[in-house]
C-alpha cells in the first residue's frame, strides 16, 4: 500500500511540474525584416497601330484600304447655288395706240395689233425664255385713256396660259383717264416660240368717242413684276457662279505634334459632281485645292497631278413625266503633300467657279427646275491620304495617371521597404519607323519628379529591342514624398532619313513587361 | 455470385484515389483496463466490467510537425520571427522535413455504445462520429518567406494535400478467450461518409523567373459534399451552391444523420498472449478499410503545364481590371474537367504491439509500439507507461511517449468511479513546459497570450463517461485483494 501511494505521489508529482519558460517578446519595431525578391512577368502589352490611332488620335474618316494601308478620308461638299442666278427679269413696257380723231362708235371694227417682247434673264442679252412655269408674279396694265373716249379693251398673250386657257385680260368699260388692271400669273406657263422667244401681247380696242374727240395716242403701260418661276427653260446664256462654302477642316496634323520635314504620298482626291440643273457647266477651282494653317496659306502645299478643272454634263429632263437625270462627272487626282518649314495646315479651302454653257448655245434648251434646291451643282470632295509618309520627328506626348501613394495605399513603410525595382521592357517593333520613349513622373501640378526612362531609341528591327528602367530607394521615396499622380510619356517617331514608309493594319508594337524587384518584408505586416 | 460481388466490392475499394485518413486514440488507453473503450484499441481486449453502457465521449487529436519554437526562434536574448533576417530557415527545414509539413486533426465523438459478456466472449456495439482533417503543407511553401519568388527558383508544392473526411460508424466488436493464454478479438465497423473533400495531387510544381513562370500541376479533387455545381459549355466551373432540398435542419438530419449513404467498411483485429501470470503481450491491427463515395459527387481533374509570360493586354481593349484578366487567364490556362467519379478514402492502418508486466497487484509497466501507415509515409509512435490502480474506483495511468523524429511528451489519465458512473481522461502528450508570447510596438506593450505550449507538436486527448457493471468481475485477472497472492 505503502509503495502504491508512493509511486502515485511520485506520478502526481512528475505531472504535477509545469515549467514555465522564458516569455517570448517582440517588439515590431526593433525587428530587422527579410529581403525577399519577386521577378514575375507582368504583361505583354499589344498596340495595334490602327486601333491605337483609332482610339486615341482624333483624326475622322480612318480606315483601311485594299492593299491594308491605313488611311485617313475627309469629305467634303461644296455646292453652287444658281438659285438666286436664274429667273426673268421684271417686264415692262408702253405702248401708244393711235386713235382715230373722228367720232367712231361700237361697229367701228376694232383696232388690233400686236406687241412683241422678249423676255430676259439676268439682264444677259443672250437668254431667252422658251418654258416657263409660273409660281408668281403679277402683271399689270395701265391704260391712258383721253377724254372724249370711252370703250373696252382686251389684252391677249398667247404664250402664257393656263389649264390651256390663254392669258386674257378685258378693260370692259374703259373711260377717260387711267385705267387699271392687275392679274395674278401664278400658275400661268409662258411658251414661247422660236425664234424670237418672244411674248406677244395682242390687243383689241374697241372705242366710242364723241364729237370733238381730243387727239392724242391710247397709252397702254404694262408691267410683268416679282414673277418666280419653277420650272425654266430656255437659253441661259454664259454666267458665272462661285461656291460660297466656309473651309474645311482637315485635322490629320491638329493633334499631331510635327516637327521638321513631313511628306506624304498617293494623296488620292476624288469630286463627284452632280447637278440636276439642265445647263452644261465648266467647273474649274482657279485656286486650286489651297490648304491653310488657320490663317496663313501654306503654299504649294498639295501638289496635285491633274489640275482642278472639269466639263459637268446638263442634267436632263423626262418631258412627259418631269424626272430629271442628273449630270454628274466625276474627277480624279494624285498628289502629295510635304512640308519643311514646321507649318502643318489644319484647313482646307476649294473657290469653285461653275461657268454655264461654256460652249455657247446648243442643241438642247437649258432648264432648270428650283424646287427642293434642284438648282445647285453638288460637289463630293473626297480627300484620302494613306499613312505613306516620311517624318523626321512626330512626337507625342500622353499623360498615364499613376497615383503612386494610392498604388501603396499611402504606406510609407512600404515604400520605405523596396530597395530597388527593375522593370524590363522587351520591345519587338512592328512598326515601319523608329521611336524614341521618354517617361517622366510628375506631381499634380505637372512638376518633374523623377525621369523614369530617356530617350530610348527602338528601331523598326526584326530584332527584339531591350529596354530597362531601375528605381532605386531613393527614386522610389521621391515618387511617395512629392507624390507623383502622373506619368508623361513622349513618343517620338521618325522614319529613316528620306524613306517614304508605308503604315499597314498588322503593323504593331509589342511589349513584354516584366518586374523583378527586392524589398524587405513590409513591417506592417501585423496589421 | 456473392463471392464475386464482394470480389468486386473489394477490387473498387482497391482502385480508385486511395486517400489516407486516420483518427488517433491516445495510448494510455491501451493499458487502462477499466476503461471500455479498450476494446477500441485492441479488439482482443475484454473490458474489466461485465457490461458498460458508454456515454457520449470526444476526443481530440491535433499533430503538427512543427511546434511554436520552430517558428520562433531564439538566438541569444532575442527571438526571431520567420519574417526576419536571423531566423534560420535550415533549422525550420529540419523539423518539417525536406517534403512537407504534416497539420493532423481529429475530432472522435463516440455517440452511444455498450458490451457486455458472454461466456467466455465479450460483446460489444457502439456508434460514433468522426471528423478527419489532414494537410499536408509543402516544404518549399517556407521558401516564399524566406526569399520570395527570385528569379530562376523552382518551388515543389506536389506534396500539397488537403483531405478532410466526416463518417459515421458503427462498431460490432466481439472478443473471445481461445484458451488460458490466447485471446483474440475483432471489430467489425460498417463506415458511412458524410462529407468529404480530398486532393490527390501527383505534381504542382513552380519555376519562377524574370521572363517567363512555368506551373505544371496535375492531379484530382475529389468531394463529396451537399452542393451542385453547374459548367459552362466549355466543362469549366460556372457556379456552385448548395442542394436545394436541402432547406430545413430535419432535411440535414435525414441526409447526415440518419442516412446510410456512402458506405464503407473497417475491421480491427486483435490478440493477448498471456506468457504468464505477469506478462501479457499483444498485438492489434485495426483500421483496414475504407469509405466509397458515391453521392454528391464533384471533383475536378487538372492536367495542365502552363506558361506564364504576363497578361496579355491590348492597349485599345476597355478592361477595367488587369488582375480579373490575370484570374481569367490563369482560369482558362490550367486544364481541368469537372467529374463526378466515385472515390475511396482508405482508414490509415495502425499496427500496435504491446507489452504488459504486472509489477504488484495494483501497478503494472507497459510498453507499448503503435505504427501508423500513412499513405506516403510510417509514423511509429512508442509509449511506456506505469498503471497504477491503488483502488477499484480510481486508476492512474502515468508514461512518456516517444514519437520518432519527434519530442518525447508525457501522457497518462485518470479514471473515476461514482458508483456506477465512470470519467474518465486520457491525453498522450502534457504540455509541461509553456511560455507566454507578448509582441510589442515600440513602447506600446502588446497583449500577452498566456500558456502556449511552445515546443508541443501533439495534443491528444479523449474524455468520456461510462455506466459500469460489475466493474469487479473480469475473467483474465482475479480481483484485487488485499489477501495473500504471490505477486507481494
Amino acid at each position: 500500500m505503502k509503495s502504491n501511494i508512493s509511486i502515485l505521489i511520485a506520478a502526481l508529482a512528475l505531472t504535477a511540474v509545469s515549467c514555465r519558460e522564458n516569455d517570448i517578446v517582440f517588439n515590431t519595431e526593433e525587428m530587422d525584416y527579410r529581403p525577399v525578391e519577386f521577378a514575375a512577368p507582368v504583361a505583354k502589352v499589344h498596340v495595334p497601330i490602327y486601333k491605337s490611332m483609332e482610339k486615341w488620335l482624333d483624326i475622322d474618316g480612318l480606315f483601311v484600304n485594299n492593299e491594308g494601308v491605313i488611311c485617313t478620308q475627309y469629305t467634303y461638299s461644296e455646292s453652287i447655288g444658281w438659285n438666286s442666278d436664274i429667273g426673268i427679269d421684271d417686264i415692262s413696257g408702253n405702248w401708244n395706240i393711235a386713235l382715230p380723231s373722228t367720232p367712231v362708235n361700237i361697229s367701228t371694227p376694232p383696232i388690233t395689233d400686236t406687241i412683241s417682247i422678249k423676255p430676259s434673264m439676268n439682264e444677259n442679252n443672250q437668254t431667252y425664255v422658251e418654258s416657263a412655269k409660273l409660281t408668281a408674279g403679277t402683271i399689270r396694265f395701265s391704260v391712258e385713256l383721253p377724254s372724249g373716249y370711252e370703250g373696252r379693251l382686251t389684252i391677249k398673250i398667247p404664250e402664257l396660259t393656263r389649264n390651256n386657257n390663254r392669258f386674257s385680260i378685258n378693260f370692259d368699260a374703259l373711260s377717260s383717264g387711267t385705267n387699271t388692271l392687275t392679274s395674278n400669273l401664278a400658275g400661268y406657263t409662258i411658251t414661247t416660240a422660236a425664234p424670237d422667244h418672244n411674248l406677244n401681247f395682242a390687243y383689241e380696242v374697241q372705242l366710242t368717242a364723241g364729237s370733238g374727240s381730243a387727239s392724242g395716242p391710247m397709252t397702254v403701260t404694262y408691267n410683268i413684276s416679282n414673277i418666280e418661276v419653277d420650272y425654266l427653260s430656255g437659253y441661259f446664256g454664259q454666267q458665272s457662279e462661285q461656291s460660297e462654302s466656309d473651309d474645311f477642316t482637315f485635322d490629320v496634323f491638329e493633334s499631331l505634334d510635327m516637327t521638321g520635314e513631313v511628306g506624304f504620298k498617293d494623296i488620292t482626291i476624288q469630286a463627284d459632281v452632280t447637278s440636276n440643273i439642265g445647263v452644261p457647266f465648266h467647273i474649274s477651282a482657279p485656286n486650286g485645292i489651297e490648304m491653310y494653317k488657320d490663317n496663313t496659306l501654306v503654299a504649294d502645299a498639295l501638289q496635285l497631278s491633274s489640275k482642278f478643272e472639269f466639263n459637268l454634263p446638263a442634267a436632263s429632263r423626262n418631258a412627259g413625266t418631269g424626272v430629271v437625270t442628273p449630270g454628274t462627272c466625276k474627277y480624279e487626282s494624285n498628289a502629295s503633300m510635304e512640308f519643311d518649314n514646321g507649318l502643318y495646315p489644319n484647313r482646307i479651302r476649294l473657290n469653285v467657279t461653275g461657268n454655264s454653257n461654256p460652249d455657247g448655245e446648243g442643241p438642247t434648251p437649258n432648264f432648270i427646275v428650283k424646287t427642293n434646291n434642284d438648282d445647285l451643282i453638288n460637289i463630293d470632295l473626297t480627300l484620302t491620304v494613306p499613312l505613306h509618309f516620311k517624318t523626321e520627328a512626330y512626337n507625342r506626348q500622353d499623360t498615364v495617371d499613376f497615383d503612386f501613394n494610392d498604388l501603396i495605399d499611402d504606406d510609407e513603410e512600404l515604400s520605405k521597404s523596396i530597395e530597388n525595382v527593375t522593370i524590363h521592357l522587351a520591345v519587338d517593333n512592328g512598326l515601319p519607323f523608329n521611336i524614341s520613349l521618354s517617361a517622366t513622373a510628375i506631381d499634380d501640378a505637372g512638376l518633374p519628379v523623377e525621369t523614369i526612362m530617356d530617350n530610348e531609341r527602338i528601331t523598326n528591327s526584326d530584332q527584339t529591342q531591350n529596354v530597362t528602367i531601375s528605381l532605386n530607394q531613393s527614386q522610389i521615396q521621391k515618387f511617395r514624398t512629392q507624390d507623383v499622380k502622373h506619368v508623361i510619356l513622349s513618343t517620338s517617331a521618325s522614319t529613316s532619313s528620306g524613306t517614304y514608309v508605308k503604315v499597314y493594319e498588322h503593323n504593331a508594337l509589342d511589349i513584354a513587361v516584366s518586374l523583378r524587384f527586392k524589398s524587405d518584408i513590409p513591417s506592417n505586416i501585423f496589421e | 455470385m456473392k463471392v464475386k460481388k464482394i470480389s468486386c466490392f473489394i477490387l473498387s475499394a482497391l482502385s480508385g484515389v486511395i486517400v489516407s485518413v486516420q483518427a488517433q486514440t491516445p495510448m494510455s488507453l491501451y493499458f487502462m483496463e477499466t476503461v471500455p473503450q479498450i476494446s477500441q484499441m485492441n479488439p482482443a481486449y475484454q473490458p474489466r466490467a461485465n457490461g458498460y453502457l458508454s456515454l457520449p465521449s470526444i476526443g481530440f487529436d491535433f499533430r503538427s510537425d512543427f511546434a511554436v519554437k520552430d517558428m520562433l526562434q531564439q538566438q541569444g536574448d532575442r527571438w526571431y520571427t520567420p519574417i526576419e533576417k536571423q531566423f534560420d530557415y535550415a533549422l525550420l527545414r529540419k523539423s518539417i522535413g525536406k517534403k512537407a509539413a504534416m497539420l493532423n486533426s481529429n475530432v472522435d465523438v463516440d455517440i452511444i455504445g455498450f458490451g457486455f459478456r458472454t461466456g467466455n466472449g465479450y460483446l460489444s456495439f457502439g456508434i460514433s462520429e468522426h471528423v478527419v482533417v489532414n494537410t499536408a503543407l509543402p516544404s518549399d511553401l517556407f521558401k516564399i518567406t524566406e526569399s520570395g519568388f527570385p528569379d530562376e527558383t523552382s518551388l515543389d508544392f506536389s506534396p500539397l494535400r488537403i483531405q478532410a473526411v466526416a463518417y459515421k460508424q458503427f462498431r460490432i466488436g466481439y472478443s473471445t478467450k481461445i484458451n488460458d493464454k490466447l485471446s483474440i478479438g475483432v471489430n467489425v465497423k460498417p463506415l458511412f461518409g458524410q462529407v468529404a473533400i480530398a486532393t490527390d495531387i501527383r505534381k504542382f510544381t513552380l519555376h519562377t523567373g524574370e521572363y517567363q513562370w512555368d506551373v505544371y500541376a496535375q492531379g484530382d479533387i475529389y468531394s463529396s459534399a451537399p452542393y451542385e455545381v453547374t459548367t459552362d459549355s466549355e466543362g469549366k466551373i460556372d457556379d456552385t451552391e448548395l442542394r436545394e432540398d436541402l432547406e430545413t435542419n430535419e432535411d440535414w438530419i435525414r441526409q447526415y444523420g440518419t442516412g446510410f449513404n456512402n458506405p464503407g467498411i473497417a475491421v480491427d483485429l486483435g490478440a493477448t498472449y498471456r506468457i504468464n501470470e505477469r506478462f501479457v503481450v499483444s498485438a492489434a491491427l485495426n483500421n483496414l478499410g475504407f469509405i466509397s463515395w458515391k453521392d454528391d459527387l464533384n471533383g475536378v481533374a487538372f492536367n495542365g503545364n502552363y506558361t506564364f509570360n504576363g497578361v496579355e493586354y491590348d492597349v485599345t481593349d476597355d478592361r477595367d481590371d488587369l488582375f480579373d484578366d490575370l484570374l481569367d487567364s490563369l482560369e482558362n490556362a490550367i486544364n481541368y474537367h469537372v467529374q463526378h467519379d466515385k472515390f475511396n478514402t482508405k482508414l490509415a492502418p495502425v499496427f500496435y504491439a504491446g507489452a504488459n508486466y504486472q509489477l504488484t497487484k495494483a501497478v503494472s509497466a507497459g510498453l507499448l509500439s503503435r505504427t501508423t501507415f500513412w499513405r506516403k509515409g510510417v509514423r511509429q509512435n512508442f509509449n511506456l507507461s506505469l498503471y497504477l490502480q491503488p483502488y477499484s474506483f480510481v486508476a492512474l495511468n502515468v508514461g512518456a511517449n516517444y514519437q520518432v523524429k519527434g519530442n518525447v511528451y508525457l501522457g497518462g489519465g485518470f479514471t473515476f468511479f461514482f458508483g456506477p458512473l465512470q470519467f474518465y481522461f486520457l491525453t498522450d502528450y502534457v504540455p509541461v513546459r509553456y511560455s507566454t508570447i507578448r509582441i510589442d510596438d515600440g513602447n506600446e506593450i502588446g497583449d500577452e497570450i498566456p500558456y502556449i505550449p511552445e515546443r508541443q507538436k501533439t495534443v491528444t486527448f479523449r474524455t468520456g463517461l461510462n455506466l459500469i457493471f460489475g466493474r469487479h468481475g473480469y475473467v483474465n485477472k482475479p480481483m484485487l485483494d488485499r489477501g495473500t497472492s504471490s505477486w507481494n
